[in-house]
């Protein structure tokens, strides 16, 4: 159903081939992983099999895609999507209409399925991704995890006989990537050839799928699972985060999100929060950082207690790293992001190095990879040498060695007295980030594990 | 018939938006002939009416700026050398002009828009231009908020004002702008769409009798103002 022969590929004035020599072929009822760090050239292959390469991104190519034995170089990407479905790893930027059901339709009416079938598929598609409850959600109110189920579904929902999934699991809860894991096998049995790009390799080869591991690349053996950074126990100290009562609901016909919600953050504490999709977690952060106001309660960040005005002395001693590293970049060299925070040359550049960034001083911020993007914004936030630090899925498109450097570091942060909060679905953060383990759940906190 | 909608959705957001565009046209139109100022808020009047009919809401703070704004704008017309009632008939006309095309943009969405003008046989490519378009504003407009906030977080904002706005929104956000151009237009191939093939729809918008009765109360509304400002002149 997909075939990739002998294929390479090399962007324009770049003395390295991103893609070397790939071959490897996916029958019906067959899935595969394609893994590997990140930068091996996982999304240059996406790329590749749905015929953005070479019809929309130019370059060197030579080898052969089979698609249904049709080579997805010879017809238009629309025509190739007739037989493969993708789903792209940002999910953000998908969608062309703002409702749930328009958007699951806008693919359906594009492959010209009657009217009288179009309902009853949606509300198929809307089922397998055990998402029948947003169907008459306007797709602005949903969580990136939520959105994600409802892309998933927009491409179910066109029923192709081969799926590429690139970093599928990357913002959903535990929960739900089970039940996408589970779906990708039912698929594979009822006869759909399914490819899925992710670097988690240990959650994705639990379906019993064969694997293409690919480093800068070219197709190699995987290396031994490695240990991820283990984070050291500390004594907690005083209280840097204190939620006390919080209530807070969206708009007044929705129930509220929090319900008098408490919490505390300790210095010397490392705290993981997790939750399912669309349960608050980061508006929990925007909150503890005043950049929302919650309806009731009360909320002290690092002694302070925040309010409009006191917004900019929270900043002084907290910082928040946001979900989107794109949004966060702002300076024309990964040195001067760093540097901006006030601290020295040398210490900038051994934070770039603690993130796995040395060498990269001088390129643009925007020209780096999602992960590099993401370990950039963190080695900002800890050049601003704050008492509290809050993370907002930091492991996502992270493989186990970035992700380790980043565990490593953040270690180093408690150790030295900092407080970590941190959201996460990631389960290998939360084994070696949480001192302390928190559920969000039905606008309340439950306690997980807590080790002191 | 429309099809199972959000709770939230009233019967504004289910007229069909050819009526919607045919009365928000059609009060641009008669706002700039009048030069009564009773004739203008009556129909300024029922905008309102249909906003809050159709749970469009401003905040305090909005409201406190707008007025704001208008009573400036009052001001600068009236040391013009305008009469007051002239002042408060350019203020009132510019209100109907810029509130009839929000309201009635906010209660229609760009998908059932291009259902609505594919039974006129418009080009495809033409129908996903509007709805990229129509689409476009409000992501930028979230991209912003989110680039101020991060600009916030990182201190970006304490700086001069130049800085604070081309370091800050004006550049992040182009760079978004392009990647979300570029993003949606591999996602729009890859999900199916060619600006010259065929397409169905999930359903068409036909008018019903909300549409009648809201054409006939934007008619009367009309009509009014029209006597108003003839019989007042």
């Amino acid at each position: 159903m997909i075939r990739a022969d002998r294929l390479s590929f090399r962007y324009p004035n770049q003395s390295i081939e991103a893609l070397s020599d790939i071959h490897f072929s996916v029958r019906q009822g067959e899935i595969l992983l394609i893994s590997g760090p990140t930068g091996c050239g996982k999304s240059t292959l996406a790329m590749a099999l749905c015929g953005a390469i070479p019809h929309l991104i130019a370059g060197e190519l030579s080898g052969s895609v089979m698609i249904n034995e049709i080579s997805s170089f010879d017809r238009p990407v629309h025509e190739t999507a007739r037989d493969l479905g993708m789903l792209l790893q940002d999910v953000t930027d998908q969608a062309f209409t703002d409702r749930v059901s328009d958007e699951i339709a806008f693919g359906l009416e594009n492959f010209c399925i009657p009217q009288d079938q179009i309902e009853r598929r949606i509300s198929d598609a809307l089922e397998l991704v055990s998402a029948c409850h947003l169907q008459l959600r306007s797709l602005s109110t949903l969580s990136s995890g939520e959105r994600q189920r409802i892309m998933l579904a927009a491409l179910l929902a066109l029923d192709q006989p081969a799926l590429v999934l690139d970093e599928p699991l990357a913002y959903l809860d535990t929960h739900s990537r089970h039940r996408l894991l589970d779906l990708l096998c039912r698929l594979a049995k009822r006869g759909k050839a399914i490819l899925v790009f992710e670097h988690r390799r240990d959650i994705v080869l639990c379906t019993g799928c064969s694997e293409l591991y690919l480093d800068h690349g070219r197709p190699t053996d995987p290396p031994a699972p490695r240990p991820i950074f283990q984070i050291h126990p500390s004594s907690a100290g005083a209280p840097r985060l204190i939620l006390e009562d919080v209530t807070f609901r969206w708009d007044a016909d929705t129930p509220p999100l929090f319900s008098k919600l408490s919490l505390l953050v300790r210095a010397g504490e490392s705290t993981v929060l997790k939750g399912e999709n669309g349960s608050g977690k980061t508006t929990l952060l925007l909150m503890a950082m005043g950049l929302i106001r919650p309806d009731k309660g009360r909320i002290l960040t690092c002694g302070i207690e925040v309010n409009p005005r006191s917004r900019a002395e929270v900043l002084k001693k907290a910082a928040l790293v946001l979900q989107h590293p794109d949004h966060q970049l702002f300076l024309p060299t990964v040195l001067e992001e760093v540097c901006m925070q006030g601290i020295g040359a040398d210490s900038c550049a051994a934070e770039l190095e603690n993130m796995g960034l040395k060498g990269l001083q001088q390129r643009h911020p925007r020209s780096l990879s999602m992960g590099q993007k993401r370990r950039l914004t963190i080695a900002s936030a800890l050049a601003k040498r704050p008492e509290l630090i809050l993370l907002d899925e930091p492991s996502v498109g992270q493989d186990d060695h970035s992700l380790s450097l980043i565990l490593k570091r953040l270690d180093q942060f408690v150790q030295d007295g900092g407080a970590l909060l941190v959201t996460t679905h990631d389960e290998r953060v939360s084994r070696a980030l949480g001192h302390q383990i928190l559920q969000l759940s039905h606008g309340n906190i439950l306690i997980e594990r807590q080790s002191m | 018939m429309f099809p199972q909608q959000d709770r939230r959705w009233t019967w504004i957001h289910r007229l069909h938006p050819f009526t919607k565009m045919a009365v928000g046209i059609g009060f641009s139109f008669l706002a700039l002939f009048m030069n009564n100022p009773w004739s203008l808020s009556l129909i300024q009047a029922f905008l309102i009416a249909v906003g809050w009919m159709a749970g469009l809401r401003i905040s305090v703070n909005h409201l406190i700026a707008a007025s704001a704004f208008l009573i400036g704008f009052i001001l600068l017309t009236f040391s013009a050398g305008s009469t007051a009632t002239h002042a408060v008939v350019y203020t009132l006309r510019l209100v109907v002009l810029i509130s009839a095309t929000p309201i009635f943009a906010q209660t229609t969405s760009p998908q059932d828009l291009t259902r609505s003008l594919s039974s006129l046989s418009l080009p495809q490519g033409v129908l996903m231009a509007l709805v990229l378009v129509w689409r476009f504003f409000p992501m930028m407009r979230k991209d912003m908020l989110v680039i101020r906030q991060a600009a916030h977080l990182r201190g970006i904002d304490q700086g001069p004002w130049m800085q604070r706005i081309f370091r800050g929104t004006l550049i992040p956000l182009i760079f978004c702008a392009m990647d979300y151009t570029e993003r949606l237009s591999l996602a729009l191939e890859l999900r199916g769409f060619s600006p010259d093939a065929l397409r169905t729809s999930r359903w068409i918008p036909k008018a019903q009798w909300t549409d009648l009765l809201f054409s006939l109360s934007a008619i009367i509304c009309s009509v009014v103002s029209v006597l108003l400002q003839w019989r007042l002149r």
